[in-house]
C-alpha cells in the first residue's frame, strides 16, 4: 500500500515535470531556449516515472539495478544530445540571433 | 591496463549487462549475450576507456565521486524546478545569453563530465565544449550565467582531478 502511494507520488512529479518540459518547449521563444525545457525537464520526469515503476513492482533486486542504469544512460544521453543541437544552432545560425541582443 | 585486458573487462561488463536485462540464464542466451558483448567491444576497440585512467575513478577520490553525484542529483531536480516555473510563469522573464566560460579542469574526460553537468543543472547548456580554451554556455537568466563563477560542481571535478 505504501508503496503504491509513494510510486503514484512518483509517477505524478513525473508527470508534471513533463508538462512543464512540454509547456516550455511551446512557450519558450527560439530553438535554444526551448532545449533549456525538453532537456532538464524530460530527464527529471522519465527519471521520476521510473522510479515510479519501481516501487510498482516491487523493487526487486534485478528491477532496482535496471532502474538505476536506465536513469545513468539517460543522464549521459541525453545531455550529450542536447548539446550537439545547440551546437548545430550556435555554428550554423550565430551567435547574435540566440542571445537576446547579449 | 594491457589492451587485451581492457577488451575482455568491456566484454565482459556488457555481458552482465545483457544478463540484467534479458534476465535468461539458458545456454542460448548466455552464448548470444557473449557474441554480442564481443563484437560490440571489438567494432568499438578504439574508443574504449580506461576506468583508471580516462575516467579518473579511483580510491582516493571515490569520495569526492559520490559527492559530485549527490549535488548532481540535487541540481537536476532544482534545474527542472526552474525550468517548470519560467514555463509556467504568466510572462516569461527570460533573458537567454552566450557566456565564456573559463575552466580549470584539463583533463579531456573531465571536461565531457563538466559539459553534461553544465548542461544537466540549473539554466545553462554547454553550447561548445573544446578539448582545450573557453567553454561557450547558454544561459536562460542573468543568474543562471552567474552562477557559473565559482561552481560548486566543478570544483568537484576539480577535486577528483586533483585527487587522482
Amino acid at each position: 500500500m505504501i508503496a503504491t502511494v509513494i510510486g503514484i507520488a512518483f509517477l505524478l512529479g513525473g508527470l508534471f515535470f513533463f508538462t512543464a518540459g512540454t509547456v516550455g518547449l511551446l512557450r519558450f521563444p527560439d530553438a535554444l531556449t526551448r532545449m533549456h525545457a525538453t532537456t532538464k525537464c524530460d530527464t527529471l520526469g522519465a527519471g521520476m516515472v521510473l522510479v515510479g515503476i519501481m516501487f510498482f513492482e516491487g523493487g526487486s533486486m534485478y528491477l532496482v539495478l535496471k532502474v538505476i542504469l536506465l536513469i545513468v544512460f539517460l543522464w549521459v544521453t541525453t545531455p550529450a544530445a542536447a548539446h550537439y543541437i545547440a551546437r548545430a544552432v550556435y555554428r550554423t545560425q550565430g551567435r547574435d540571433k540566440h542571445a537576446g541582443g547579449n | 591496463m594491457s589492451r587485451y585486458m581492457r577488451l575482455f573487462g568491456w566484454t565482459f561488463a556488457l555481458f552482465l549487462l545483457w544478463m540484467l536485462f534479458a534476465q535468461s540464464f539458458d545456454i542460448q542466451s548466455l552464448i548470444t549475450g557473449w557474441l554480442v558483448a564481443g563484437l560490440i567491444t571489438f567494432f568499438n576497440r578504439d574508443l574504449l576507456l580506461s576506468f583508471a585512467n580516462d575516467l579518473h575513478v579511483s580510491r582516493s577520490n571515490l569520495s569526492a565521486w559520490v559527492k559530485y553525484t549527490g549535488f548532481l542529483i540535487i541540481d537536476v531536480f532544482k534545474a527542472s524546478v526552474q525550468v517548470a516555473e519560467l514555463a509556467f510563469a504568466r510572462r516569461l522573464a527570460l533573458n537567454p545569453q552566450f557566456v565564456a566560460h573559463e575552466s580549470k579542469l584539463k583533463e579531456p574526460m573531465m571536461r565531457v563530465f563538466l559539459a553534461n553537468s553544465i548542461t544537466l543543472t540549473p539554466g545553462t547548456i554547454s553550447v561548445e565544449a573544446p578539448a582545450q580554451g573557453d567553454f561557450v554556455v547558454h544561459a536562460l537568466t542573468d543568474g543562471a550565467a552567474a552562477g557559473l563563477t565559482g561552481w560548486h560542481i566543478e570544483n568537484l571535478l576539480a577535486e577528483i582531478e586533483r585527487r587522482h
